[in-house]
């Protein structure tokens, strides 16, 4: 037999489920470098994918308040005088809206602008959004990103940060879209990470702070005696250590030959219950 | 381990002595106490992660 073709509209399916998917309004975005997969098994898989070491970290942005798309249209064109064809979608890119302006964030977003990710989404149900591609396991969905947003309240607007997702690929998302139901509070697992610094308080003793890198907000009432009571398993060069919570800092006493504590990378302080920062290394 | 408030690094701990242990905490925790209250704490919490002297 000579070679034939095989019509790729030979399966044309149109019904309906019997459980209807309850699309809701986006709250999360969860990005991961291009090619490396979301684990979202669980609650606690999918709040370690956000701490885990890159490359495997997710990088999540909560919370969305407003999402929007723009492009992603279907273009018809008439050759001569036959009638309307599709001709391809336009270029979409959709707009997320976050809860605050954030300046450093913004920085962050522009700092990777030129990088591809796999885009995934989460909506208020818990449901998950990404692509089949074939296996058990959703993918992302492949885009670049960029900020908009005001830097400063306005007469009719507050100030505002929108991240910007441009799809690489906008008829392949559209037709491997899928939705996976989580079945758990996924919105609290999503963690974008703060890089912070223990900060040394005066000059005699060894007390330290923890202070975000970006904006100096002081961050030890609230992980103080997390890291002091884990301070085994979380700091290098300290053999004991205490929150103070009249000072607010911490006390290390340092080990033979350290200068300073150090504060271990996000995939442990995350097996400690301590969640949302990472150790700020200079790039 | 955890004593009085202060979370002791158990093999930070082992690497000492106990003369070198309570020299490197004695500064550091516990002010509000005397020094010799503070020994004897030192001590304790050495002898509860080391158990016996360490020559």
């Amino acid at each position: 037999m000579g070679r034939i073709r095989t019509c790729p509209g030979g399966n044309f399916a149109t019904g309906k489920s019997v459980c209807e998917i309850d699309y809701d309004k986006i709250k999360a975005l969860v990005l991961t470098k291009h090619g490396v997969k979301l684990s979202y098994s669980s609650l606690e898989d999918l709040r370690n994918a956000c701490h885990a070491d890159v490359p495997n970290r997710a990088y999540g942005f909560p919370t969305v308040i407003n999402w929007e798309p723009n492009g992603g249209e279907a273009q018809t064109s008439q050759v001569g005088y036959g009638p309307n064809a599709y001709n391809g979608m336009s270029a979409r890119n959709d707009a997320f809206t976050l809860d605050k302006y954030r300046h450093y964030l913004r920085a962050q977003i522009l700092r990777n602008v030129d990088e591809v990710f796999d885009m995934y989404l989460i909506d208020i149900k818990n449901n998950l959004y990404g692509l089949d591609d074939g296996t058990d396991t959703l993918a992302g969905v492949p885009v670049t990103i960029y900020p908009s947003g005001n830097d400063h309240p306005g007469a009719s607007d507050k100030a505002s940060l929108v991240v910007n997702v441009v799809y690489q690929n906008v008829e392949e998302y559209m037709m491997n879209l899928d939705v996976v139901p989580l079945g758990y509070n996924a919105l609290s697992a999503v963690y974008g990470l703060m890089p912070v610094t223990l900060e040394k308080v005066g000059t005699d003793g060894s007390n330290y702070k923890v202070v975000e890198y970006y904006g100096k907000g002081d961050a030890t009432a609230k992980f103080g005696s997390l890291i002091a009571d884990n301070v085994s398993d979380v700091i290098t060069g300290a053999s004991a250590a205490t929150y103070d919570s009249a000072n607010n800092y911490i006390s290390f006493t340092l080990s033979t030959g350290a200068t300073a504590p150090v504060l271990k990378k996000a995939s442990v302080l995350a097996a400690e219950g301590i969640y949302g920062i990472e150790p700020y290394v200079a790039s | 381990m955890k004593y009085n408030g202060v979370t002791f690094v158990v093999e930070e701990a082992r690497k000492m002595t106990e003369e070198e242990f309570i020299k490197a905490h004695l500064g550091n925790f516990w002010l509000d106490r005397d020094e010799e209250t503070r020994r004897k704490m030192l001590a304790d919490v050495y002898k509860r992660i080391c158990g016996k002297k360490k020559k």
